[in-house]
């Protein structure tokens, strides 16, 4: 999954993403599906997209920063109405948008249009069931089953590993197996805030299974 | 229907309508460069401030990551500001026309098996809450039936709450009529209702209304109590006084569904259970007794 952009740029895109879902107090499945509609998905096939489409939406002539921030933003949207009974109004999009994007100044229609253009570069693949931070849940609620220990795993510390992970695009490249990154990062995060003296449970070996029983 | 003419992208072709649903209408198309049918439900946005609407989203998300041969595939998605048109292939018959044209054919006990188990091994992964004969669609040559959900489906672990109206009363599991919370189960009795239906080409509950349907269901299975279903008091319905939520003589099963073989009936009995807890599981009904000898 490369990405199609600088590298400099699609990081500020991916801390303005992951600041305005803290902003806007969503909850972890919808900043992490937005991350995976943005950064896994939009990133890689903008350009693809445009050269194979002859789409006249000026959202994509040019692609500016500003409007990459529109779509960061309606990643989160799309996310919170595939998630939450109550999504994120437009409105509390647009009033993020109109203190963050200095750039521009969007309307609600730009919302609106920017929404449909999104789906279409994502060939309307915005499922979120097979995401890394819908396996790291289930491995977590599992392992919590078999081991006692599992109640001491920080799942704060596992979403900050997902954050890091994003930062560079070589580390996010890891998102394309997303059970296999899912294992790795309860893995790490065992060893990180697990007391050493408490490592009682044979965690690699176990999350071995889980991903050769999932491949 | 001028707005169909101008956004049809010539792409596809609009001739009739072939049904009505939730969110809007379902019309035969033909794909202009293949060739081919299609059909294409239109979804128009009630508010458009809200953009796309969640539940076509999850819909169209979901049929993305879906590929199961016993589902209608969604082939292809063109929106506009006002709308999604969602193109899905076409099959001529839906399994309540299959049984009304072809009667005799139509109640070979093999194929009634066949077409169960193929509704049963989709049905384990989705809650479509709109299962019916209008909805399952037949490919008479193949001899396969698949489900047409055009976006009512969600994954079974979704958390939303299901406010909204979706089934009509005479497939509407008990817990629905009622109001109680509910997931897959719902579906579970759905298909029993059709299992029956392909036995005698009846539907086995007509319900014009809830509390008919209602009546229906407790004459022919029995009236809850807190034993068969613990919490059903809770549900809010009266059942102190039993006889008068039943009506008419009381039938068995084996009365009413006639012609079909003892352990279809003990399947059937089993899909058919009012307690949303002890009813079977698709994943147990696949190895019911009876599609042994399938």
């Amino acid at each position: 999954m490369s990405s199609d952009f600088p590298s400099c740029l699609r990081l500020r895109l991916l801390k303005f993403l992951i600041q305005s879902t803290h902003q806007l107090q969503v909850s972890p499945i919808v900043k992490y599906s937005a991350l995976s509609l943005f950064a896994d998905r939009f990133c890689s096939s903008l350009y693809k997209f445009i050269q194979s489409n002859d789409t006249e939406n000026w959202l994509l002539h040019p692609v500016t920063e500003s409007n990459l921030q529109l779509f960061a933003l309606v990643s989160i949207w799309i996310s919170s109405k595939i998630h939450d009974s109550h999504p994120l109004s437009v409105k509390s999009l647009k009033s993020l948008g109109d203190g963050m994007i200095k750039e521009q100044h969007f309307m609600i229609r730009d919302f609106l249009e920017a929404e449909v253009a999104l789906m279409q570069v994502l060939d309307f693949e915005v499922g979120t069931s097979n995401i890394a931070f819908k396996f790291l849940e289930d491995l977590l609620i599992q392992f919590k089953g078999v081991a006692r220990v599992g109640k001491l795993v920080n799942f704060e510390a596992c979403m900050d590993i997902m954050d890091l992970l994003y930062e560079k695009e070589e580390t996010s490249t890891l998102y394309n197996s997303p059970r296999y990154l899912a294992a790795s990062i309860l893995v790490a995060s065992y060893v990180i805030t697990v007391p050493k003296q408490r490592w009682e449970f044979p965690v690699l070996p176990w999350g071995n299974t889980f991903v050769l029983k999932h491949p | 229907m001028d707005y169909l003419i101008d956004t049809m992208d010539n792409k596809y072709e609009q001739l009739e309508t072939i049904g009505r649903g939730n969110f809007g209408e379902v019309y035969k198309c033909r794909d202009r460069e293949k060739n081919t049918f299609a059909s294409m439900k239109r979804i128009l946005f009630r508010y458009q401030d809200d953009g796309v609407p969640g539940s076509v989203i999850r819909g169209v998300a979901l049929l993305k990551e879906l590929d199961h041969p016993n589902i209608i595939s969604l082939l292809d998605v063109l929106d506009d500001e006002k709308w999604v048109d969602l193109v899905f292939e076409y099959l001529e018959m839906d399994l309540w026309r299959f049984m009304g044209t072809y009667p005799r054919i139509g109640k070979d006990p093999n194929l009634t098996k066949s077409f169960l188990y193929q509704i049963l091994s989709d049905s384990y992964r989705i809650l479509h809450r709109n299962l019916k004969p209008r909805n399952i669609m037949v490919d008479v040559d193949k001899k396969i039936v698949k489900i047409a959900d055009y976006g009512l489906a969600r994954p079974v672990d979704a958390p939303v709450a299901f406010t909204y109206q979706v089934l009509s009363p005479g497939y509407k599991a008990p817990e629905l009529l009622i109001d109680a919370k509910y997931s897959t189960p719902v579906d579970i009795w759905s298909v029993g209702c059709i299992f029956a239906e392909m036995v005698t080409h009846h539907p086995l509950f007509n319900g014009q209304c809830e509390h008919t349907a209602i009546m229906e269901m407790f004459s022919l299975l029995g009236v809850p109590n807190v034993e068969t279903w613990p919490g059903v008091t809770s549900l809010g319905i009266n059942l102190s006084n039993p006889e008068a939520l039943v009506s008419g003589v009381r039938r068995s099963l084996s009365d009413v569904v006639k012609g079909l073989e003892p352990t279809g009936i003990d399947l059937l009995a089993q899909m058919l259970c009012l307690n949303p807890c002890r009813r079977i599981t698709a994943r147990d009904a696949l190895i019911h007794a009876y599609f042994r000898n399938a």
